[in-house]
């Protein structure tokens, strides 16, 4: 496919209708993450991020035309993902490596009573 | 002298300098939110109980109008794209034009939002809700603003550049839509992150 060809292919993927299209779409999407909010149910986060996670995705594939991109941008995007798991991975097992019997283990009480059995025992 | 990769692509990564440009720079923003996220999400693991309800702090009604504004914005400047794409520069204006008002009624909604906060005593420093949500929220606001100022930017000398060198400006509203709509999907996670759940 020839450069021009590509462009004005680019372009004719945002006419007014495919706009309009994908403009109703995220404006009936952001009512219903706010209204899911509202309801009592427990996975209200789950359903407003489930959406939120629908609405970015049309944003990345339709408006920032992620769908037609180059193998170049597609690969940045793989590698910023990857981070990204990393970074959540390294905080979450941060926040769980913590020194057995020290105030921030979560059964510190646990461990002091071990403690003392071995003393008695010494004793 | 000229700069090579403008508008022509190269043949190693198929683009042309600015796209490659924007999209490692929108990478780094991503590491930037992503990293204001996880503190998020480790003040509220800590904050247990304590940690107030968003609905009952934060306007939903606001939040959701700037949800809408972003992405009519987003919107509007694909179509100001488009109309560059189709040699139309004063249909390109008029949806810049938009796309800058609309920005600018978000932060005004903003400082609205801000202004009460303030008004009732709640500053970053009152607590660690406060803290995070002043945080993530400004840090976004400073990106919505320095994006305003490119936008108005383009809308007031972008003639010189059409005249001179047209498909070298459309590339660089390309790149500058790239960073609005990035942007706007950042709003799009932090809306039920800070304001619904």
């Amino acid at each position: 496919m020839g450069a021009e060809t590509e462009k004005r292919d680019a372009a004719a993927a945002h006419t007014p209708r495919n706009q309009i299209a994908v403009f109703v779409v995220l404006v009936i999407l952001t009512l219903a993450t706010a209204g899911a909010s509202q309801t009592d149910l427990a996975a209200g986060p789950l359903v407003a991020y489930a959406i939120a996670l629908v609405q970015g995705t049309l944003i990345l594939l339709v408006l920032m035309h992620v769908a037609r991109e180059k193998r170049s941008v597609l690969g940045i995007l793989a590698l910023t993902a990857v981070l990204v798991a990393g970074l959540v991975i390294l905080s979450v097992a941060a926040y769980y490596d913590v020194l057995e019997g020290s105030k921030w283990s979560a059964a510190p009480a646990a461990v002091e009573h071990e403690r003392e059995d071995l003393r008695r025992h010494e004793e | 002298m000229d700069i090579p990769y403008t508008t022509e692509l190269r043949s190693d990564t198929g683009l042309y300098n600015g796209k490659l440009g924007i999209w490692l720079y929108l990478a780094s923003e991503v590491m930037l939110f992503g990293g204001l996220f996880s503190a998020y999400v480790f003040l509220r693991i800590g904050g247990g109980d304590t940690w107030p309800s968003g609905p009952e702090v934060l306007s939903v009604p606001l939040a959701t109008l700037n949800t809408v504004l972003l992405i009519t914005s987003s919107m509007t400047i694909a179509m100001a794209w488009a109309s560059l794409k189709f040699n139309d520069y004063k249909k390109f204006q008029r949806y810049l034009g938009f796309t800058i008002a609309l920005g600018v009624a978000f932060l005004a909604v903003k400082t609205i939002e801000y202004g009460d906060k303030f008004s009732h005593g709640h500053f970053p420093s009152t607590n660690n809700f406060y803290g995070i949500y002043f945080l993530l929220t400004g840090v976004h606001f400073a990106h919505i603003a320095g994006g305003l100022l490119v936008l108005a930017f383009h809308f007031l000398r972008g003639r010189v550049m059409w005249e001179r060198e047209r498909e070298r400006f459309v590339n660089r509203i390309e790149v500058t839509g790239l960073y609005w709509h990035f942007v706007d999907l950042v709003w799009i996670f932090l809306f039920p992150t800070l304001y619904l759940i």
